[in-house]
């Protein structure tokens, strides 16, 4: 999938609330590999208003600050 | 893309977006009469170089049409719609080269769908409260597909701009539309992964999200909305960073 982080924030955030949480650290691996500075914090005020990918995305494992 | 009387000269290259590399590069000239000629030159070459039935597609999509020069407008148009760095006046321009083509052809899908991506890219980035965006992009969006099924950017159009105007159920709908008729459009589950991880259906999500097929990046995607949507089919962040001036009632609604 190229470089584009998104699409694995939001397959870290959904696997985290399906319960998968092996594929949820995959994933987010991938975020933070593409990215590694990005935070919630960073994150928060360039992502789509989607209560559940915050939620999940914390639930992975992303880290606050 | 160059016209002097009856020539029409275009410069093309192919350059990997990831990495700026410059793949392909080849210049055509012909008549403008013979559009459909120096199209399937340019499309014949390119499909070689890339191997790539899409294009094929494209190229047979546009010898049906009656009326070439409802084409090469339209294919301008589309060209300037969704050019990288893009600005209200480059919209404007883009739109009044679709409605040329319509005033030729009413019944042009593609000039139809065009006109309709200008005016869910206004409605995103440029607002004007008198427009009615429901009449203009979903009205146009469904006559293009009324008039030819499998006008993709049709349904690309209506998704985008469902989701941006909180419809994410309808946005969900206009995508399988759409995948009924292409697979392999990465945009169509991307719009379906965070609408599904926003409605709480994760399973859903978790299954629609890697369908986002980097196979589409052979057409790039650089404009306004495909910076929503673009190449894998993810989320308005880059349009964000871009655009301060987003109707801002999407986050309160999502919130509820």
């Amino acid at each position: 999938m190229q470089n584009n982080k998104w699409p694995y924030a939001s397959l870290a955030a959904a696997s985290a609330l399906a319960g998968k949480m092996d594929d949820a650290k995959t994933a987010l691996a991938e975020v933070r590999r593409l990215e590694p500075k990005l935070t919630m914090k960073s994150l928060i005020p360039l992502a789509p208003p989607i209560p559940n990918l915050f939620d999940g995305l914390r639930k992975a494992g992303m880290p606050e600050e | 893309m160059q016209r002097d009387q009856n020539r029409l000269r275009v410069n093309a290259q192919l350059i990997d977006a990831q990495s700026g590399a410059h793949l392909w590069a080849d210049r055509f000239e012909e008549d403008v009469a013979d559009l459909f000629k120096l199209q399937d030159q340019v499309v014949a070459r390119l499909a070689n170089t890339l191997g790539i039935e899409l294009v094929k597609a494209e190229a047979e999509k546009a010898a049906r049409s009656k009326s070439p020069d409802a084409v090469d407008l339209t294919m301008r148009g589309w060209a300037l719609a969704r050019t990288s760095q893009q600005t209200k006046e480059k919209n404007n321009a883009a739109r009044a080269l679709f409605e040329q083509a319509l005033k030729i052809d009413p019944n042009n899908a593609d000039a139809l769908a065009g006109s309709a991506y200008t005016y869910a890219n206004e409605s995103v980035a440029w607002r004007n409260p008198e427009t009615d965006y429901d009449a203009r992009t979903l009205g146009q969006a469904d006559r293009a597909i009324a008039l030819a099924p499998d006008t993709l950017w049709a349904y690309y159009v209506k998704c985008v701009y469902l989701y941006y105007s909180h419809r994410a159920d309808k946005a969900i709908d206009a995508a399988d539309a759409g995948l009924a008729i292409n697979q392999n459009f990465g945009p169509f589950w991307g719009v379906r992964g965070n609408a599904n991880l926003f409605f709480g259906r994760f399973e859903q999500a978790k299954s629609d999200i890697p369908a986002i097929n980097p196979a589409w990046s052979a057409r790039p995607a650089q404009g306004t909305l495909d910076q929503v949507f673009g190449r894998c089919g993810t989320w308005p962040w880059a349009f964000r960073r871009r655009y301060r001036g987003l109707p801002q009632g999407n986050r309160s609604r999502h919130a509820e």
